[in-house]
């Protein structure tokens, strides 16, 4: 018997580090799916290799009110600010640059995120994450 | 404790950027991310379909918290930062709603109850939510009041831990429950006949659930906190240990509990994925144990080894 799904979210979360504070406990409340603490093992027992990274976790709720979820690849934010080894993205993106990115490595994070995005190739990925460099105050280089 | 929900009704291109500008910011654990959109591939492997109201939402809700000790002029600065930067970096027009209000943690904490009802374990146990009258006497009961505790029965490791528990003979034996969140395994231990159970956690929220569920049991537990077994009585040796845990928890505990089991004694360990548990075999193998059973639900793993 397949189930209905009723309901998405999508959470970005610290890696091996869930707990039921905000906004887990929220996310899975509002859904009375009940046992926040579940989701929290789950979730810490497989993203325990990548401690360190905001990991993406889909939810589907179904009808019945049990749940799954779907580990996406770390946000290209993320992965922008390891590549280019700063802690956080300029407040003033248009006007104060933080770092520079070589297209290589665009394309390398492209290619890494494509399962996750609707992108129909690594070009059309790497223009995605060039948008995300540039709200966060980096440089694209060649 | 309360804390400030922001709440912002956004496009789909503002929530990827709305949600990294407000994952730079200190003190916030996470972004939720509500409506779904073609980037966000639905899961069919189980034959799932979606309801026809949530297929491509163009409108997401994006929620992020702030605890409670933010002024409202705070949160109203940061929402007003944060709606700047996006039409900047986005060069759209204004069309992001901003609501902000205090939230009780309450409201969560408790919301899910009412889906909660008692669950069958094993040949001969039951594990029933405090708030439930339930009353079965052909199978031996575990009264829980979870919490924000981990161990309420539904999870795949807490079942094979306590119907690993099941299969010895307890009666007489000493048993130790390390990470005991709700001291369900300890609990299941006492009601299944040990002689002496005692219950370790690191978390003080988890010992105080504990010791709430094992008075609710009318059991003997010794529950206290504890990383481990660090600074743990070294006196006494133990039949069987149990830990439902995490994989690098469970391998860093694996060299301690040699040192406190009886000799022939049993560690019974869970907590961990099947393609986690090649290593804590070998962390097993290092210690001088020898895994005697492998037990599995879906993709969760138990074993049980015995020290010699």
């Amino acid at each position: 018997m397949p189930k209905k799904i009723v309901k998405v979210v999508k959470l970005q979360i610290p890696a091996g580090k869930a707990t039921p504070a905000p906004p887990v406990g929220p996310a899975l409340g509002q859904a009375q799916v009940g046992n926040i603490m579940g989701f929290c093992k789950e979730f810490n027992a497989r993203t325990a290799d990548q401690v360190g990274l905001i990991i993406p976790v889909v939810l589907y709720v179904y009808e019945d009110r049990s749940y799954t979820f779907d580990l996406k690849t770390p946000p290209a934010a993320v992965l922008l600010k390891k590549a280019a080894g700063i802690e956080s993205g300029s407040s003033e993106p248009n006007k104060k640059k933080v770092a520079t990115v070589k297209r290589a490595k665009v394309r390398e994070i492209a290619e890494q995120k494509m399962p996750d995005l609707n992108a129909a190739s690594v070009e059309a990925a790497m223009r995605m994450v060039e948008g995300t460099a540039r709200s966060m105050g980096i440089v694209i280089e060649d | 404790m309360k804390w400030w929900e922001i709440k912002q009704t956004v496009s789909r291109n503002q929530a990827d950027v709305i949600s990294a500008l407000w994952l730079e910011m200190q003190d916030v654990q996470g972004v939720a991310v509500e409506g779904r959109t073609e980037d966000e591939p639905p899961h069919p492997e189980f034959g799932e379909w979606f309801d026809e109201s949530l297929l491509e939402t163009d409108q997401q809700v994006v929620r992020v918290y702030f605890p409670e000790t933010y002024k409202e002029a705070d949160i109203a600065a940061l929402v007003a930062g944060v709606e700047r930067s996006v039409f900047q970096i986005l060069s759209e027009e204004r069309n992001v709603l901003s609501e902000w209000s205090l939230v009780d943690e309450e409201e969560w904490a408790d919301g899910w109850k009412h889906e909660y009802v008692p669950v069958p374990v094993g040949r001969r146990l039951l594990v029933i939510p405090n708030w439930d009258q339930h009353v079965d006497t052909q199978r031996v009961s575990v009264r829980l009041e979870p919490g924000m505790a981990f161990g309420t029965g539904t999870h795949e490791t807490t079942q094979l831990a306590m119907e690993a528990l099941e299969r010895i003979t307890l009666a007489d034996k000493r048993v130790l429950d390390v990470g005991c969140g709700t001291a369900i395994l300890a609990i299941t231990a006492a009601k299944l006949g040990a002689k002496e159970v005692q219950a370790l956690d690191v978390d003080p929220v988890a010992v105080s659930v504990a010791k709430e569920n094992v008075r609710l049991n009318e059991v003997h537990v010794e529950v206290s906190q504890g990383d481990l077994l660090k600074g743990f009585s070294k006196e006494v040796r133990y039949d069987v240990i149990v830990a439902n845990i995490l994989r690098d928890i469970v391998i860093e505990l694996i060299p301690e509990a040699r040192s406190r089991l009886m000799p022939g004694g049993l560690l019974l360990v869970s907590g961990f994925v099947e393609q986690h548990a090649p290593q804590v075999e070998e962390a097993l193998l290092q210690s001088g144990f020898q895994t005697i059973h492998r037990y599995q639900k879906n993709d969760w793993i138990l074993l049980e080894a015995s020290y010699t």
